[in-house]
């Protein structure tokens, strides 16, 4: 505190965005600490010997999923009253038939359920460790295990292609027939292409006692979809739901009847459905669905006695008369797995279904095998780098794993599994243990903790409100800024002293009674919240500051409107899905007052550039927004448009074309206004923008069928070196520039506070002098222009057309309410002068701001990202490609950035400005993800959603921090040479 | 002098106009049937929509053919009593002569013809396609320039370029009206707030496109028309309204 009065004006700014950011962070940490489920995925794979398997009780598997197969379509008593749409299943035989309700973990989506039933992990958001960009399965799983043993040389698949991403490469290719799970107006396409495959497959079997290795197929899965598509289109209370299940019902029949001895039928559905045919969330109906095992073989339970009631969980249906056994979905991974004589799946969290079996001496040492694996895993995470998540319950889970096997030790072949108490208790404590470590597990990786979503909230809120505050206290105090600044850092530092104490103390004296919030995230919360709470009193409290001057307008309250709707869109997960459309037709919204204003200017010059450089910036805004790719569900109303080169054999003619004469012309437009940009410019940046374009060009040539590329030698060589040319030349030689340049910039900076006096003349000069700058900001273009693609390349060229076009609509809309206050004051000689530094140089209006951050958010868009698609980008060719891939992937945001000091000449705060609307976004899309955590798109929309502002906001911030303080350190040297004096 | 304008005149023709411009937006559709069958609809079969929607939905073209038709006929009369109004307080050109008869309705067709291009672009700048459904776009426009600039033309002189007096103060008037929103008689708020409802209509009517719900009401154009329609309406009561308020207040 006492050394900040000394601190200069430019590094208390730097500081004031520091604190800033470590607040944006500390809030987004709370947040994502209690919604981003994570989990690691560990690589092992568990091995297949005499000691992890069980000899199989069936040489082949037939799997028939249909799809939200709710409980009570199936269930022996059915829910009263009973909906006259659904269909019960006959009595069966219970030694060879079982019926089971099973509870599938949330989200209750198709692929976060097939990779629970295959692997018997849980699902979560991310699995740390897969592979980010493909969907594929790299974890121990059934189908995997599967494939690896020689006994299943033949799998069979029909039905959801959602499987085929998930195992690309697991089953046999003649034997698999994916359809489209996409078209959900469709409600029997899938169903029938099924049935017709499964029911030949099955008429082709050898007759029974043929080896199993000989038959046409060793494991099947039949995937329908009919179930879920009548759901979300008619509900399951409807006509057409009885018709499909009574469909559904007569294919069973039929696969019953072709069945063979040696073959296991499992019957099950994925998820369940709510009453109006959705799924997605974690409602009682959406995860209560059904399991059905048939044997026609052999018997899978031969006790009569009854088993152990501990084992055997019952549950109750919403509306059901009576109770029915209920096991986990994921249960039927272990089972299946040994009752085929596979090892169980390594990450397997699921316990073996006791009913299957409850044969002399198979349930113990299934348990046994069951508990040494879940043990294994255990054990296994504990060691990789998330192991620190289980240390609270490790103890608990040691204690039950040790007691389980020291129970079991004594009888190790004891005959009889029916008579001994000791194997009862074997069966037990081997049972309990297994299910403690999934309820363990399912509480670490799969329940959001809403207590740390609402301090993430609440803190990202708090920033917002404090930004608020001082940006209007720095507004209103524009003369004495340094002062406001200082004043808010110290209350800042201050509030977070007393906010942390008071957390810690407050953690102490509660101690355990906090719950599962460490006190590292209490103390956190104290600090940020309270720092924040601190500062927004201080620009709060009256103070000595001169009342605001500028009163609501409508370009404010337009402004407002539009980051308003912007952060409302996020409540919607369609608006989510097309938000590459949203930005475009907001931005507009924001230029047509401008549009409309043009005719009312006073001169017919400022009429045209008025009318001229918006639509000018219309247009570039349009022409980016056709450059995109496609999201999944924008499908079929999307064409993908930007084209990455390293996945397109055919270079795109149009961008080809395209690409040199706008790099070159954008140029033009850059020094034609002005005239005195210095060589670099003139030579050295359209020199690097060819230099771009011709290292993409060659890449296209490369993969061009017509041209032979082995037979020009080096062709990839000189690629390369034209590639560190232009980053060399753009980072050394643009950046030396206009570090050297003669500082023009300041022109308008040291400017008298009497502007009206001038001559028009004077007001001219003005207008290169921030062209110049412009010019400068396109280095900044410049140095990302590279790293992308050609397509990406013309988008950037648009990119600074339209900022160049932006900056100039500024200049103009500011002339022109110059020019009517001097008309004012020349008609009306009485009417205050307008003084102060507000009207030396106008401070830049929210419309503005808000224009460029959406600019930016527009070219994160045409530059080839959606949403979803934020991590998983593109491999380039050469070296040091960390970098450069973050940079590909948030160069947009950051230029954007980057570029706000060109509209405020490097003020502060405009800067808060920008992050205030940025904060809002943020704000705005972490409570709509964590509003809308159990909706069906959380996982798909909102989540990445969520992640995507989140990071955008810490870019923000870093670029704003890079901006101010390499901006304004050479600004003011350069106006210390200019002056000999310190600004 | 001059009478003030009639305000009573103006409330008493705007019911009869509102429910011309609602039979337009949903009755005439209906025509198509009188020429070709109905295409049966392809989407959302399982979720019937209302019947009435039926005609509207199935060809949205012909839908906006028929709006576009039904518009210019009820503005064509709407126009010719605002004229009228005009001239009984001295504003519009009163003079009967032939020439005037044929320019006037000449200029606002023309305003039309500048109109629509403008509108095009401007609704292709929004987001609507660039490459495809261009007839829709057309008629779109087509209806944009009707509900905000066929009034106007037909009942102000229109702006001459020559340097004299008459022509800069009539200028001024058409830019204080349409490039600064700034009404000063029930007259010109007439003119002007019905064209401010239907850009903020039409705009609104872009957002249920986004939306996934499947129903074959969110075809292109129909949500930005039907809400041009419909903000013109309410511009219009807004316009009766606020001239209303301020009489009253005079009082």
């Amino acid at each position: 505190m006492a050394r900040l009065p000394l601190l200069s004006g430019h590094v208390l700014a730097l500081l004031l965005l520091v604190y800033l950011t470590l607040l944006h962070l500390s809030g987004l940490l709370l947040f994502t600490r209690g919604f981003l489920l994570s989990r690691l995925a560990l690589p092992n794979i568990a091995p297949s010997t005499p000691n992890t398997t069980l000899p199989p009780t069936h040489s082949r598997a037939i799997v028939i999923i249909i799809d939200a197969l709710r409980w009570d379509f199936l269930a022996p008593s059915p829910p009263a009253p009973p909906s006259p749409y659904h269909h019960n299943l006959a009595a069966h035989d219970p030694s060879r038939a079982f019926l089971f309700h099973s509870y599938s973990d949330p989200p209750t989506a198709t692929l976060q359920r097939l990779k629970g039933l295959t692997t018997g992990s849980l699902p979560t958001f991310i699995d740390i460790g897969s592979n980010f960009h493909s969907t594929s399965i790299k974890e121990d799983n059934l189908i995997l295990q599967l494939a690896s043993s020689p006994r299943f040389g033949r799998r069979a698949f029909m039905g959801d292609d959602t499987w085929l991403s998930i195992y690309p490469d697991s089953f046999t290719p003649n034997l698999t027939s994916p359809y489209d799970s996409f078209n959900v107006e469709d409600l029997h396409t899938v169903d029938a292409g099924v049935t017709s495959t499964l029911l030949p497959l099955l008429s082709s079997q050898l007759p029974p006692g043929t080896p199993a290795e000989s038959q046409p197929f060793q494991f099947l899965i039949a995937h329908y979809l009919g179930v879920d598509h009548v759901g979300h289109r008619l509900g399951p209370d409807h006509p057409a739901m009885r018709a499909k299940l009574l469909q559904m019902d007569s294919v069973l029949r039929q696969v019953v009847a072709l069945l063979q001895e040696d073959t296991l039928l499992v019957l099950l559905g994925d998820h369940g459905m709510d009453p109006k045919g959705d799924h997605g969330g974690d409602s009682v109906l959406e995860v209560s669905t059904t399991t059905f095992l048939y044997s026609l073989g052999p018997a899978l339970r031969t006790l009569p006695s009854p088993l152990p009631a501990a084992l055997t969980p019952h549950t109750t249906y919403p509306g059901s008369p009576s109770r029915a056994r209920s096991i986990q979905q994921i249960d039927l991974v272990p089972s299946l797995s040994l009752l085929l004589g596979l090892p169980i799946p390594f990450n397997n969290l699921g316990s073996i279904i006791p009913e299957l079996f409850w044969r002399p001496g198979a349930l113990e040492s299934a348990l046994r095998l069951n508990a040494q694996q879940v043990w294994a895993f255990l054990c296994a995470y504990r060691e990789s780098g998330s192991g620190k998540e289980l240390d609270d319950a490790w103890d608990g889970l040691e204690r039950a794993y040790v007691t389980a096997k020291s129970v079991g030790r004594p009888v190790p072949s004891s005959g009889s599994t029916d008579g001994g108490e000791q194997a009862r208790i074997s069966i037990n404590m081997s049972f309990a243990f297994v299910r403690q470590a999934l309820e363990t597990c399912r509480a670490l990786w799969a329940q959001f903790d809403v207590v740390l979503i609402s301090l993430g909230l609440a803190v990202l809120l708090l920033s917002c409100l404090a930004l608020g505050g001082l940006y209007s206290s720095l507004a209103r105090g524009r003369a004495v800024w340094e002062e406001v600044v200082r004043q808010a850092l110290g209350a800042a530092l201050g509030g977070a002293v007393l906010g942390g104490a008071l957390a810690w103390g407050a953690g102490r004296a509660l101690g355990p009674e906090a719950g599962k919030i460490g006190l590292q995230e209490l103390v956190l919360f104290g600090a940020s919240a309270g720092s924040a709470l601190l500062l927004l009193l201080t620009t709060v409290l009256p103070n000595n500051l001169p009342a605001p001057t500028r009163k609501w307008d409508f370009d404010s309250l337009l402004a407002a409107t539009v980051v308003a709707l912007h952060a409302a869109s996020f409540t919607s997960n369609s608006f989510i899905l097309w938000e590459d459309h949203v930005v475009p037709f907001l931005l507009l919204t924001l230029l047509l007052p401008t549009l409309l204003r043009a005719p009312s200017a006073p001169t017919t010059h400022l009429q045209y550039r008025l009318l001229g450089f918006p639509l000018l910036l219309a247009a570039c805004i349009r022409l980016m927004s056709i450059s995109t790719v496609c999201r999944e569900e924008q499908h079929p109303n999307c064409h993908v448009t930007f084209y990455a080169s390293s996945t397109l054999p055919v270079s795109p003619q149009l961008v080809l074309l395209l690409a040199l004469p706008s790099a070159w012309r954008v140029l033009q437009i850059s020094k034609s206004d002005r005239g005195l940009a210095p060589l670099f410019l003139e030579y050295g940046l359209r020199a690097s923008l060819l230099a771009g374009s011709a290292y993409w060009l060659i890449e296209q040539l490369e993969s061009w069928r017509g041209l032979n590329p082995a037979r020009i030698p080096g062709l990839k060589d000189i690629r390369m070196v034209l590639a560190r040319v232009v980053l060399s030349c753009t980072l050394v030689g643009g950046y030396s520039t206009w570090a050297l340049a003669p500082p023009c910039v300041e022109m308008r900076m040291s400017e008298p506070e009497g502007e009206l006096d001038k001559p028009p003349r004077e007001r001219k000069r003005q207008l290169i002098v921030l062209g110049y700058t412009n010019s400068y900001g396109s280095l900044y273009l410049l140095f990302v222009l590279v790293f992308y693609a050609l397509t990406g390349q013309v988008v950037m060229v648009l990119f600074a057309v339209a900022l160049l076009s932006h900056l100039e609509t500024t200049d103009s809309v500011r002339d022109v309410e110059m020019l009517d206050m001097s008309a004012i004051a020349a008609l009306d000689p009485t009417a205050p002068a307008p003084t102060g530094p507000q009207r030396a140089y106008p401070a830049p209006k929210m419309v503005e701001i808000v224009l460029l951050a959406l600019l930016g958010h527009l070219l994160f868009f045409a530059t080839g990202h959606q949403a979803t698609a934020f991590i998983g980008f593109k491999v380039l060719t050469y070296p040091y490609s960390a970098i450069l891939v973050v940079l590909n992937s948030v160069g947009a945001l950051f230029l954007s950035a980057l570029c706000v000091p060109l509209l405020a000449m490097w003020q502060v705060s405009p800067v808060l400005k920008t992050q205030e609307g940025r904060v809002y976004a943020s704000v705005g899309c972490a409570a709509c993800a964590a509003w809308l955590r159990r909706h069906l798109m959380v996982w798909k929309v909102f989540a990445p959603r969520f992640m995507l502002s989140g990071i955008t906001l810490i870019v923000i911030d870093l670029g704003l921090i890079l901006a101010v303080g390499v901006g304004s350190a050479v600004t003011s040297n350069k106006i210390r040479r200019m002056f000999g004096t310190a600004p | 002098a001059p009478s003030p304008f009639p305000l009573p005149r103006y409330a008493s023709v705007l019911g009869p106009h509102t429910v011309l411009l609602v039979f337009s937006l949903i009755y005439l559709p209906r025509s198509s049937e009188l020429f070709f069958p109905l295409p049966p609809p392809t989407s959302s079969l399982d979720h019937p929509q209302p019947k009435w929607m039926e005609p509207i939905t199935a060809a949205p073209v012909w839908t906006l053919f028929w709006v576009v038709l039904g518009v210019w006929g009820c503005l064509g009369a709407w126009a010719g009593s605002v004229r009228r109004w005009a001239k009984s307080i001295g504003i519009a050109d009163s003079s009967s002569d032939w020439m005037v008869c044929a320019i006037i309705p000449a200029c606002s067709f023309l305003s039309l013809v500048i109109c629509t291009p403008i509108y095009f672009v401007l609704v292709v700048l929004f987001g609507a396609p660039y490459s495809s459904y261009l007839v829709h776009t057309l008629l779109l426009s087509i209806l944009l320039s009707l509900l905000t600039a066929y009034v106007p033309c037909y009942v102000l002189p229109p702006p001459r370029q020559d340097s004299s007096t008459s022509s800069l103060v009539l200028r001024y008037q058409w830019t204080r009206l349409f490039s600064e929103f700034l009404t000063k008689s029930p007259l010109e708020r007439i003119l002007v707030y019905p064209g401010v409802g239907t850009l903020i209509g039409a705009w609104a009517g872009a957002a249920p496109i986004a939306l996934d719900w499947d129903r074959p009401w969110q075809a292109w154009p129909l949500t930005p028309a039907y809400g041009a329609v419909l903000g013109y309406i309410a511009g219009s009561y807004a316009a009766l309204l606020t001239s209303g308020m301020l009489y009253f207040a005079a009082q």
